[in-house]
């Protein structure tokens, strides 16, 4: 045998022997889920409690700052169910996520983000991990806040964005306010894509809360409550002198000029007389109230009434459906809130989720509710 | 420079080529290929089953049974064309099980003494699955497009008695079938798959003994399966429908199941584990007529670890230890070609044999499974090989 032949033969027997002993110590092991997140209720639970289980919902996170949705109807057991994170605007990864909101078929969100009042951004994405944000404000014009969906009834196959162009109006009079508004832009989807129409001004004011079915209402909060009459340009104001937080239009084409919202300390500007009773002086963030634009309460829930060691309610939220909102609720000064289903008709609450340690819903997650068919 | 310098460059210069091509590729275990003279013998093509890759058992969804048994071409073959051709039919079965394969090989010499192939397998595999102890087992059929090798020998020693052989199997084989109602659907046993899920670098050793009428030849083959992942994502783990664990607090051990580009050991995205492997095997081959060589040989294999399979359902991600682990495998074989000058044809029986697949009972140490033949499954499982060779252009 040749040298070289012995050598390269050698050296190859050798090299098997020495693949063969090597350690390649892997041996896999026994695989225990990491402990989700969140513990959601049951699919069974949702859908006795809704009567569907068709129901997704939205929330943020102080951690990741993202939107967070989540589908009952997907096909995850109760045990491994967990949120989908939707992916930041580019650029955006620091900015915090607020509001979000479910498109009328379910399948998509609209939120803003922001890093301060004078920078929010709004947008709209598709709920699943790999869509991307889609910017609603115009590149030359960003600014922009609130957003919500709405369906024209008058023309049932366009939808659009309705946001405002100022976060807050703390401390300002609406009916003095001027330099902003409230507008609209028509929204076409196609797949995870879509396109805008032009930015039509229907309000010159912003407001915040969301527009109603009919889109004859307008109404917000922050620091003043008001319902704004979009056809008659007339302003409605609502617990005139208190600040109120998170306005939300109601859904029902049967009372467009209700609004929710939560109120803050002290004795409210109300008329109570609808409800039959005088509820004085509250906490903060104690009272969801009901309220329409002549400034009567329709309907209240009391945190109080909520059994659990919970002392304030945060981030209520009209569903799309009348007799659902949604509501956070938990101690002021922690990070740790638990989110509920609320039933106006009966007053019942179902624990949606609750949060552990290293992703906490905070009093500032927003969640939102939307229930299909 | 002196002589001795020069050896020792060139012994260099060898190791490292060496290194170079055991870390680059490798040939399946059950295809090595080794060019050689009409006077000498060509060797082996099995239908890219290896039996210590197909395992799974009963009561974890399994079916029972190993794979087929490899074949061993020794004969004269053919050559002479730019392209050489070879189509191995293999039919096995055992108690709970059956497979049909075709393999088709195609090889081209670059040099006189090296050759270069591919082989692709199609199969049809059917076998009883159980999901679970209390629920009725059932037949399954899968079907189709099996791992693809490629392989390269190179002939060694003045006759071309030594080989290496280095080889690379392709996951091209579906890893993933899933039979069942909506909604119940489950992963079947990985015997009824049509892959491994997993990249293969074999790389082996042969060597070929003329004696009086005959011929001896010796292989020794070490198999590694690996992981690749492109995306860098266990495909499993995202999107609707997917597992969509958080692996933020993983640990490493754990985040390398979803969140990897390249694993040096062979467990694909369900969680079977592959351990690496040796076998060996030897032939003899009669040659005493002209028209025809008939052959007797042994095949021996035994993987480095305990084996694992993925769970059977599609909801979680939950491997276990294979319950009918096997510490060692073997056959006997026999085999006969009918020579040509144009179109041999070769004709081979293959006796699995294998030690009591009683699974490792939680044990990491291959060693502690090792236990004698398991004689209740002896005789019941066959393979049968046909196939034909020729020579192209």
């Amino acid at each position: 045998m040749r040298p070289k032949t012995k050598s390269v033969l050698g050296v190859g027997l050798w090299g098997l022997l020495l693949l063969a002993a090597c350690d390649f110590s892997y041996q896999p092991v026994s695989f225990v889920p990491p402990k989700p997140p969140f513990t959601f209720a049951s699919g069974a639970a949702v859908e006795n409690f809704i009567g569907t289980r068709n129901a997704k919902v939205a929330f943020t996170l102080k951690k990741t700052l993202s939107v967070q949705v989540v589908d009952f109807n997907d096909t995850a057991t109760d045990e491994t169910r967990q949120a989908v994170t939707l992916k930041k605007p580019a650029g955006k990864e620091t900015y915090s996520s607020d509001s979000p909101l479910f498109s009328p078929d379910g399948g998509w969100v609209t939120y803003f983000v922001y890093t301060g009042e004078e920078d929010c951004v709004p947008y709209v994405q598709q709920c699943t991990p790999d869509a991307l944000p889609i910017q609603v404000t115009p590149t030359a014009s960003p600014a922009g806040n609130d957003p919500h969906w709405w369906v024209d009834p008058a023309a049932p196959h366009d939808t659009f964005i309705v946001y405002a162009d100022k976060f807050r109006t703390n401390l300002n009079s609406l009916a003095t306010l001027t330099g902003s508004a409230t507008y609209k832009r028509k929204i076409t989807r196609s797949g995870a894509s879509a396109t805008f129409g032009p930015v039509v001004t229907i309000a010159p004011k912003p407001f915040t809360g969301g527009i109603s079915p009919d889109g004859a209402f307008l109404c917000t909060g922050y620091a003043d409550a008001a319902l704004w009459d979009v056809g008659a340009a007339k302003l409605y104001p609502v617990n005139s002198g208190k600040q109120v937080c998170n306005p939300s239009i109601c859904p029902d084409p049967a009372h467009p000029d209700w609004m929710m919202f939560l109120c803050f300390d002290g004795v409210q500007n109300l008329d109570e007389t609808a409800i039959n009773r005088t509820l004085g002086a509250v906490r903060e963030h104690q009272i969801i109230y009901v309220v329409d634009k002549s400034n009567r309460v329709q309907w209240f829930i009391n945190k109080d009434s909520i059994a659990d060691n919970n002392t304030e309610f945060q981030d209520p939220e009209w569903s799309n459906k009348t007799d659902f909102l949604m509501a956070l609720a938990g101690n002021a000064g922690e990070s740790n809130y638990d989110c509920y289903i609320i039933k106006r008709s009966t007053g019942d609450k179902l624990s949606l989720l609750s949060s552990s340690s290293g992703s906490r819903l905070n009093d500032t997650s927003t969640p939102s509710l939307w229930i299909g068919n | 420079m002196s002589s001795m310098r020069l050896c020792s460059k060139k012994s260099v210069r060898a190791f490292f080529l060496v290194l170079a091509l055991m870390t680059a590729a490798a040939l399946n275990l059950c295809s090595l290929i080794s060019s050689s003279s009409p006077e000498t013998f060509s060797a082996i093509v099995s239908p890219g089953l290896t039996p210590w890759a197909s395992i799974g058992g009963c009561g974890a969804g399994g079916s029972g049974g190993s794979g087929g048994a490899a074949a061993k071409w020794v004969g004269k073959g053919v050559t002479g064309g730019l392209i050489d051709l070879q189509v191995l039919g293999n039919y096995s079965f055992g108690q709970s099980y059956q497979t049909s394969s075709l393999s088709t090989r195609a090889s081209y010499k670059p040099t006189y003494t090296s050759t270069l192939g591919i082989t692709i397998p199609v199969m049809s595999k059917s076998g009883l699955v159980q999901p679970q102890g209390q629920i009725p087992d059932r037949t399954e059929v899968t079907g189709g497009l099996g791992d693809i090798t490629i392989d390269y020998s190179k002939a060694l020693g003045m006759e071309g008695q030594y080989a290496l052989n280095l080889g690379l199997t392709f996951p091209s084989g579906q890893s993933d079938i899933k039979r069942g109602a909506d909604n119940e659907k489950i992963y079947l046993p990985s015997i009824l798959q049509k892959g491994g899920g997993l990249y293969a670098a074999a790389i082996g050793l042969g060597y070929t003994k003329d004696i009086e009428k005959g011929i001896l030849l010796f292989d020794i083959n070490y198999n590694h399966p690996f992981a690749l992942n492109f995306t860098g994502k266990n495909q499993y783990n995202q999107g609707n429908g997917g597992w969509n664990y958080a692996t933020d607090n993983m640990s490493a051990s754990d985040r390398n199941r979803f969140e990897y580009y390249f694993k040096p050991y062979g467990e694909n995205d369900l969680g079977a584990f592959t351990p690496r492997s040796i076998s060996i095997d030897a032939y003899y081959g009669n040659k005493a007529e002209e028209a025809y060589i008939y052959s007797f040989g042994l095949t021996f294999s035994a993987p480095l670890s305990v084996a694992w399979i993925a769970g059977y359902n599609p909801k979680t991600y939950a491997p276990i230890q294979d319950p009918d682990f096997q510490a060692w495998s073997a056959s006997l074989n026999w085999g006969m070609e009918f020579s040509h000058a144009k179109y041999p044809v070769f004709i081979a029986v293959a006796l699995p044999i294998h030690d009591k697949a009683d699974g490792a009972g939680g044990s990491a140490s291959v060693l502690k499974q090792w236990s004698g033949p398991d004689l209740k499954d002896l005789g019941q499982a066959w393979s049968f090989t046909i196939g034909i060779k020729s020579t192209l252009f």
